[in-house]
């Protein structure tokens, strides 16, 4: 039996990505006394999305009220967003971004000394080092640091269910870690490695969500009960082809236009003949159509750039996606001239996306003494990283606020050991599979059926049957999943997590009878929009294994939850 | 074959507990061997950079997978104390370009 530490706190962290990180610096500038700690699945000095850096603030106001922000977010997601989520964060972004500057991150300034705008709701970020930059302040905050740790399931409380702690177990050394703590908050990543990747064999792994990301965190909140929203609207990324890159740093850095094979500008032209600005979704679905009339691929146009420029660009590029780089270097003499772009395969998150916990606007979760932020928390897309730092902010003042309130905790190891032996049980496992196998498995039925990329996104009821029905058998197949060491052991766990997630995911494909998101979401069978009958939120809850949907009003004052 | 490993240079931080890049790999991807960092599954890399960044010596590189791309050349960086050099080099470790980029701000104007 693996040794077994049990470790007191005040505030758990679980994640060390940004929005983690942060939380703890927050919890710590604003109550010094209280004890906090983060268990991380790998390093903080290079972990999550950001391990790579970012070369951009994408949600700065520059010149534009929160309101404007909110008006925005839910143009952008026609209508279904968390209204009071977006507002709270549109109120802190500014200070977010000043919170960035004092870590050490250079956000360049032009001769007015004013930030220098990509469009007016993104700055230039010199962000190669903001990682590394983060976890020294988290050192010198106090803040004691569990890295290689990663969570599998949460302690509960005896008494009343709530959430009370989490076990993890550490990847080098198997040791089993029980930290119990009087709130938690949960900031993990996202889901990626659900669907097939674009590339093969060993290019793989050039996704462009950080590909380590299994929605661990998602994962074990479904396990405890927690609800869960907006799973259907999946966040695919319009990328470069092949190493996947941003395409942001193209367009919104550089101001050059996006246009077919036959080099005409089909962005500009939808946007003179619905007399608009197209949303996020139809720049993806608009070149997946011109790539169906015969007039793909699709480019972005870069022959415009003078050297300097171009420089420029690669420059941008190396602070955050730097692969490219050996593609726009391809040849020292001769610059590229077109960038062809891509759809990425679909991904579950709640930064760029809306899928997540159920949160009020404190950031609390439906479980008692549980927060989400970041990536992880529903209902407000496009927060970005200044909106993940405001919901990390807002959680911790939360917390601070009811501290008095909040009771001893009483964790129930009874239930804590089963876990234990669960989440061990593949090193002692006879059984012939391994994750790789399973995970792949799993990527061929959610690319076939629940609209993967080579699906163009779309898919219909009967096809989410077959899925449902071959999640069903794979996941009962995982209790034949073997370990060698702990990080086959992380491996194992994360594939076991994405098709947790895969299940509710297709749950929630089936229960929005509508097309809302193109691309996003996007039903054969149902495709047209239904403003009628779902412009509500898709939420679920897993009660013994079994999931249920639950329809949400969009403004309803069960979004207030309670306190104990 | 993603990232690329000299193991003429590598001398496996010998010295520390876990390599550099073994500590720092988001994927946790390193682990040494012989004296050597090795990594576990090239495929499973996500070109992030973090352990070429990390590297004392240099020894790291990333070309991208020839399913990808046909061009061999690489990238690698050396990470100072208020900037970050990047070169791009040929299969035959020959300077192609570099570049030169702040990524701290530097002391005088430093953290708050």
């Amino acid at each position: 039996m693996e040794k077994v530490n049990r470790i007191k706190t005040d505030i758990l962290i679980i994640g060390g990505g940004t929005a983690g990180c942060l939380a703890g610096i927050f919890a710590k500038k604003k109550a010094g006394h209280l004890d906090v700690v983060i268990l991380e699945k790998a390093n903080i000095m290079r972990s999550g999305c950001l391990a790579m850096g970012l070369n951009a603030v994408n949600a700065h106001l520059v010149d534009s009220s929160p309101e404007d922000y909110l008006e925005y977010v839910k143009k952008d997601n026609y209508d279904i967003v968390r209204s009071d989520l977006v507002l709270s964060i549109g109120k802190r972004l500014n200070r977010m971004t000043a919170v960035i500057e004092s870590l050490g991150v250079p956000l360049p300034r032009d001769r007015d000394d004013k930030y220098i705008c990509r469009s007016s709701r993104s700055i230039v970020m010199y962000g190669e080092q903001i990682k590394p930059l983060i976890s020294e302040a988290v050192a010198s905050h106090g803040i004691k640091v569990f890295n290689r740790t990663p969570v599998y399931r949460l302690l509960r409380d005896t008494d009343d269910g709530s959430i009370t702690g989490a076990i993890a177990v550490n990847v080098r050394t198997c040791e089993v870690f029980l930290v119990e703590a009087k709130a938690v908050i949960v900031c993990t990543g996202g889901a990626s490695g659900i669907y097939r990747p674009s590339n093969p064999g060993l290019a793989r792994t050039k996704t462009w969500y950080c590909p380590y990301n299994a929605g661990s965190g998602l994962a074990m909140g479904i396990r405890a009960g927690a609800e869960m929203t907006s799973f259907e609207m999946r966040f695919v990324a319009l990328r470069t082809k092949d190493v996947i890159a941003p395409t942001g740093t193209l367009v919104l850095g550089t101001n050059v236009p996006q246009c077919n094979a036959r080099g005409e500008k089909f962005i500009d032209l939808k946007q003179e003949m619905l007399g608009r600005k197209l949303t996020t979704a139809e720049r993806l679905s608009f070149a997946i159509e011109e790539h169906k009339k015969g007039t793909g691929p699709c480019y972005v146009d870069i022959s415009g750039l003078d050297r300097d420029q171009y420089y420029n660009l690669v420059e941008n590029y190396l602070n955050m996606a730097p692969s490219i780089a050996l593609d726009l270097l391809r040849n020292k003499d001769k610059q590229q001239t077109h960038i062809e772009v891509c759809g990425s395969e679909p991904y579950i998150n709640g930064g760029h996306g809306m899928a997540g916990f159920w949160i009020d606007e404190h950031r609390r979760t439906t479980l008692d003494r549980f927060y989400a932020a970041g990536d992880i928390a529903g209902g407000a897309p496009k927060k970005y990283i200044t909106g993940c730092f405001a919901e990390a902010e807002m959680a911790i003042e939360d917390i601070i606020d009811r501290w008095d309130d909040i009771r001893d905790t009483n964790p129930d190891y009874g239930e804590a050991e089963q876990s234990v032996a669960e989440i061990l049980a593949p090193l002692v496992s006879n059984g012939h599979l391994n994750y790789f196998e399973v995970e792949e498995r799993l990527q061929k039925i959610m690319e076939e059926y629940a609209g993967g990329s080579t699906q163009n996104y779309e898919t219909s009821r009967d096809k989410l049957m077959i899925a449902r029905d071959y999640l069903t058998v794979l996941d009962k197949k995982t209790s034949y999943l073997k370990a060698e060491n702990g990080h086959e052991l992380m491996r194992v766990q994360d594939t076991i997590d994405r098709i947790l997630l895969s299940r509710v995911l297709v749950e929630h494909m089936l229960a929005r009878q509508e097309t809302r998101w193109p691309c996003y979401q996007t039903r054969l069978d149902f495709p047209m929009r239904n403003d009628l009958e779902f412009k509500i939120f898709i939420n679920s809850v897993m009660t013994e294994g079994k999931i249920d949907i639950i329809k949400r009003e969009l403004d309803h004052p069960c979004h207030k939850i309670g306190v104990n | 074959m993603s990232v690329y490993i000299n193991t003429d240079i590598c001398n496996g931080c010998l010295k520390r507990q876990e390599g550099c890049c073994e500590e720092v790999c988001p994927g946790d991807l390193f682990y040494r061997k012989e004296g050597k960092a090795v990594i576990r599954e090239p495929a499973d890399c996500w070109d992030c950079f973090a352990c070429v960044k990390a590297c004392p010596r240099s020894a790291l590189s990333v070309g991208l997978p020839f399913q990808i791309s046909e061009e061999k050349h690489r990238l690698t960086a050396r990470v100072k104390k208020n900037t970050i050099v990047w070169k791009l080099v040929d299969c035959e470790d020959r300077d192609i370009i570099s570049f030169t980029i702040v990524n701290r701000k530097s002391d005088e104007e430093g953290p708050k």
